[in-house]
């Protein structure tokens, strides 16, 4: 990669690929859960667990041929919706970080937008 | 798509503006919306966003700006009947996300931090209606694009 270029870009970079890592770890903490749901709760995992493929999607886009070398982080939290709220609340702070350090227009509205999925996946997940 | 010229002020007093409308709208929807489920609903929605022009109002004016004024009355699509009324309601939570979006490459700082929180909060509700009106999730991937 060519990041080292300019210290701008060298800084974007590595927020996007700190959400690369997170979306890439959300969409392991819902393959671990999706197997212990059924019915309507299964739909809707497997519906937020695509929009986080569609955010890794776009980041590793942006990143380009590293994003390959990017891997979930480890976790050991119990499979279980009330963890998954928790770490979608963890992430969408995260994102929101992200983003207000984030000194490039396109991937700050990036950011921006996974921010607001994660936020809206945390409401729905309540109760 | 040519980028947003605002001013970080103007953008943060379009997300302002934005939240006023969406309040005056819960308003009027409110006197069709009998379900209970709905109710609660947009009870809590009208509270966050009346809660976000709050602080967006105080942020504003603790940093020396001053706060645009709602209008008297906004322009709406019919809400005839509460399914009317749910779809504007819908519709007017995505257009926030838009606009609360548009703001983020405008603004820096505190003042990007309240952008988000107001774009956060509208896809959050705009996925609650939909889940609510039988999406299987109501969210889309990419909120405010």
């Amino acid at each position: 990669m060519s990041v080292a270029c300019s210290p701008d870009v060298h800084v974007v970079e590595h927020f996007l690929d700190g959400a690369l890592r997170t979306s890439r770890t959300m969409i392991a903490r819902y393959d671990a859960v999706l197997p212990t749901v059924d019915g309507d709760r299964q739909a809707l995992l497997t519906a937020l667990r695509a929009d986080h493929e569609a955010h890794a999607s776009a980041l590793a886009l942006r990143i380009g041929a590293g994003a390959s070398l990017i891997t979930a982080a480890a976790f050991d939290a119990e499979p279980s919706v009330k963890e998954l709220r928790k770490a979608e609340s963890e992430a969408h702070k995260e994102a929101v970080d992200q983003c207000v350090a984030s000194e490039e227009p396109q991937a700050a509205r990036l950011l921006a937008s996974i921010a607001a999925s994660r936020a809206a996946h945390r409401e729905l997940l309540h109760g | 798509m040519a980028e947003p010229t605002a001013a970080p002020a103007d953008g943060l007093a379009a997300g302002l503006a934005a939240e006023y409308a969406l309040i005056y709208a819960y308003g009027v929807a409110g006197a069709e919306i009998s379900d209970d489920g709905a109710r609660s609903l947009a009870g809590d929605a009208e509270y966050s966003h009346r809660d976000l022009r709050d602080e967006l109002t105080a942020y504003m004016a603790g940093i020396g700006l001053i706060p645009p004024p709602p209008e008297a009355a906004y322009t709406m699509a019919p809400m005839d009947d509460e399914g009317a009324a749910i779809a504007a309601l819908v519709a007017l939570e995505d257009a926030t996300a838009v606009t609360w979006r548009t703001v983020i490459t405008t603004t820096t700082g505190d003042d990007r931090r309240r952008a988000l929180d107001g774009l956060s909060n509208a896809a959050s509700r705009a996925a609650l209606w939909r889940r609510w009106l039988g999406e299987v999730a109501g969210t889309t991937a990419f909120p405010g694009a």
